[in-house]
């Protein structure tokens, strides 16, 4: 009943596989093309094809969940109060620690803050702010910390050796993970390349309706570059428009002039930043 | 500082300690191996982790570079440190954490506007600072922060721990904790027995005596109440304890100590050795007790109560030493073996084996050339079938490489895998691609199919695929090499040939050195001018 050409019995057990995937309606699309006539049931080889479609697959199956079992590693609580972004400058972070702090305790205070002066230091409070993820993080920081109010933290040295080496093996199974999910990517892309391009066939048209409002407001490079908590980097600290210098004196009053003048710009050694960086 | 800010700064400085010791045992999981197979001997209920990822240092399923056992030990030590760092902030957070103590001053909004105008000001120069607090803690917990040199790894310690030295805590004989050191208290053994003819080996086997259960009570070495031998069981029993914590870093001492104080008041002292002929042992009388019954009495007799004032250190110590030695049973039989090594030594010999432990005793214990990172990644590869079968199936007309991976249709041509060779010698086999295809005139299966036709294979026949031509060949070259025989056969020598060369061959010499021919010389001669 097999037929004797190996290259024939491959492609066989090959369109099985396929049209189990994709369901018997593709059968009738294979029918046209010659390489596919054991399908017809008037052909030889349909006994053999037949057969092959019925078959089960529970070895591969069975091994698949073996593997699985073997796979599952529990996995271990995140860190909360040491994952946050640490590419802030000092000042930054600080303003950020104290609003969340207020925030955790009573958000209308910060909110009243807000609209009051429309506070430019506290626009990180928006979603779409840069540093809005930095300051929600410190948000569930410190109400976690409220909810420990009372409670002891009793972890034996055994306890913080046994947790510590569930994480490495948790580490050690993500890589794995990883791995394989790379190796995937890499046979899609041998795939998108196979594509036989220049054969095409047009299946179907639709049309767009002409009220549809699709477009999207492009990207604000500025704003996703920044790192601040405050919009605009002063370049020049030393120079300002006459219109603006009104303003300031007008908000300043109170305050000296002296302070605005005496604000300087440190100014670092070549290289110094990125080889802080790269120490790190 | 504000307290809430206190409070979140702990538990940070607590991940990251955690962080650090888990990024240490995922470099090499013998640290871990190490403590846990040992702590499973003193707590019976710890969970052991397979014993094959023990045995080949493994975790989940890659493999890790084994290190030195200095290294081992070092950063178990600093691990100790780091653990050590945790606890107290673990108590310092539970001691401000209480209820009454977390009042806060924060309510209103002037007092976060003032806050914020402080800040700002206090923090006027610090907007180019990115050197952040958790930064620095990082670096504190970091391997290999402790290097003098940032872009090199000369140090595996981290800065938290870069005054930790192994050599301080064990002596060269120890060796970190593979072997104990007994021979100091060898001497004082003999002291305790005021004899000179115990051999150290003898009193290894003295010691082992505490390895048993009742052997160190029932027979012990000499009389259990001798005040000597009582003051040497507490030196002995104290350096055993010390040793024990020292060679296993990460166990909980305190845990361990708990546990054998428990034991020792709860059942050693309650008469735990029984013997169904004799009753029931006490080890402050050392005497047996015939029943129950008695022995209940007993313990609240006058007797009783002076005995146990009197000796409870030394019962308890020679308890602790009977619990220590059954841990130490390793390390304990791997010192008795060594000693009996050096025994056998001759003068020579161990001199060079001390050369050798004090090499290793002195040599640093990381070395710059270590596997670090992806290069120690050589584990399991499991292989994608399963995947592979399933990317093949999604892209039906996706062609097959030499190696079995779906490969692009562009490339199947570009190496000409589209066309087939087919060769008759080799069964009909078809061959994709000409590379292939000429390859395949060197490989076994043609070489072995050639020979079946009885052909000699050789480079001549390189590229004919059919059966019939390369036997015409065959015969072809057959018949040429008779030919070349048959020409190549030497005709027979002339008998009157043979003395030519002879003649020719003979030389002489005359008085001045000049060499010539016989012939030349003898006419010479004749005319008288040699």
């Amino acid at each position: 009943m097999e037929p004797e050409d190996t290259q024939l019995k491959e492609d066989i057990k090959t369109t099985v596989n396929y049209i189990k995937q994709h369901g018997v309606e593709f059968e009738n699309k294979l029918l046209e093309d010659e390489r596919f006539s054991f399908i017809k049931k008037d052909d030889p080889l349909h006994e053999y094809y037949t057969k092959l479609m019925n078959e089960p697959t529970d070895t591969v199956s069975g091994e698949d969940n073996d593997r699985k079992s073997e796979r599952e590693i529990a996995r271990p609580p995140d860190f909360l109060f040491s994952q946050y972004d640490t590419g802030i400058s000092r000042r930054d972070m600080e303003v950020i620690k104290l609003t969340a702090r207020y925030y955790a305790k009573d958000k209308s205070i910060v909110e009243q803050m807000i609209s009051k002066d429309g506070e430019a230091r506290l626009n990180f409070m928006n979603s779409s702010h840069p540093l809005h993820k930095t300051f929600t993080d410190f948000v569930a920081q410190y109400k976690r910390v409220y909810s420990f109010t009372g409670q002891e933290i009793k972890k034996s040295k055994r306890t913080i050796l046994d947790n510590c080496f569930e994480r490495t093996q948790y580490w050690e199974f993500e890589k794995d993970k990883d791995r394989e999910h790379d190796k995937l990517v890499e046979l899609c892309k041998i795939q998108f390349a196979a594509i036989p391009w220049d054969k095409f066939t047009q299946v179907a048209k639709f049309s767009i309706p002409e009220d549809t409002e699709i477009f999207e407001g492009s990207l604000d490079l500025e704003q996703m570059r920044l790192r601040r908590v405050q919009t605009g980097i002063k370049l020049f600290d030393s120079i300002k428009p006459t219109n603006e210098e009104e303003k300031i004196v007008s908000d300043q009053g109170k305050q000296k002039g002296g302070d605005s003048k005496g604000k300087k710009r440190k100014i670092r050694a070549v290289g110094e930043t990125r080889l802080k960086k790269s120490k790190k | 500082m504000n307290l809430l800010e206190t409070r979140r700064s702990l538990l940070e400085e607590m991940e990251i300690i955690e962080n650090a010791i888990a990024e240490r045992i995922q470099r090499n999981p013998e640290l871990y191996y190490h403590y846990i197979q040992e702590s499973s001997k003193v707590f019976p209920d710890t969970k052991l982790p397979r014993s094959s990822l023990i045995a080949e240092n493994k975790i989940y399923k890659f493999k890790k570079v084994k290190r030195k056992r200095k290294q081992i030990i070092l950063q178990q030590h600093e691990i100790n440190i780091f653990l050590r760092d945790y606890q107290e902030k673990q108590q310092t957070f539970n001691k401000i954490n209480r209820p009454e103590e977390t009042q806060e001053d924060d309510k209103d909004l002037p007092n976060f506007e003032r806050k914020l105008q402080q800040l700002e000001k206090e923090l006027k120069n610090e907007d180019e600072n990115f050197e952040l607090d958790i930064n620095s803690k990082k670096d504190k917990y970091a391997l290999f922060s402790s290097s003098s040199d940032p872009s090199r790894r000369t140090n595996i310690l981290s800065d938290r721990a870069r005054d930790l030295d192994l050599n301080e805590i064990f002596t060269r004989d120890e060796q970190y904790g593979e072997y104990m050191e007994l021979e100091q208290f060898h001497s004082l053994w003999l002291n305790v027995i005021k004899r000179g003819d115990c051999s150290l080996l003898q009193f290894l086997d003295i010691l082992e005596l505490f390895l048993d259960d009742e052997k160190y009570l029932l027979t012990p070495p000499m009389d259990r109440k001798n005040d000597r031998y009582m003051a040497f069981l507490l030196k002995l029993s104290k350096y055993v304890e010390t040793f024990f914590f020292k060679s296993y870093a990460l166990l909980d001492a305190a845990a361990v100590e708990n546990l054998i104080k428990s034991d020792f008041e709860h059942s050693y002292c309650r008469g735990s050795l029984r013997s169904e002929a004799k009753g029931i042992y006490c080890p402050f009388c050392s005497r047996w007790f015939k029943t129950s019954s008695v022995f209940e009495s007993h313990l609240v007799g006058k007797i009783h109560k002076k005995n146990e004032s009197k000796r409870r250190n030394f019962v308890y110590s020679e308890y602790k030493l009977h619990r220590y030695l059954k841990y130490l049973n390793d390390e304990f039989s791997r010192t008795r073996s060594f000693v009996e090594r050096k025994l056998a030594f001759t003068a020579n010999e161990r001199m060079a084996e001390m050369d050798i432990l004090t090499q290793k005793y002195e040599a640093p214990a990381y070395d710059s050339t270590e596997k670090e990172g992806a290069e120690q990644v050589d584990g399991e590869q499991r292989d994608g079938q399963l995947q592979e079968e399933h990317l093949s199936g999604k892209s039906f007309d996706m062609p097959l490489g030499p190696d079995g991976l779906p490969m692009p249709y562009w490339l199947y041509k570009l190496h000409g895998l589209d066309r087939e060779y087919r060769c008759e010698i080799c069964s009909n086999k078809v061959y994709n691609g000409r590379r292939t295809f000429e390859r395949h005139f060197n490989e076994e299966r043609h070489i072995y199919h050639l020979r079946c036709l009885g052909i000699e294979p050789s480079s001549v026949f390189k590229g004919i695929t059919k059966i019939k031509e390369a036997q015409e060949l065959w015969k072809n070259m057959q018949g040429q090499s008779q030919l070349t025989s048959i020409a190549a056969v030497p005709p027979k020598p002339n008998p009157s040939q043979l003395k030519v060369p002879t003649e020719l061959e003979l030389e002489e010499e005359d008085e001045e050195g000049n060499v010539m021919s016989k012939k030349v010389y003898d006419e010479l001669k004749k005319q008288g001018l040699v």
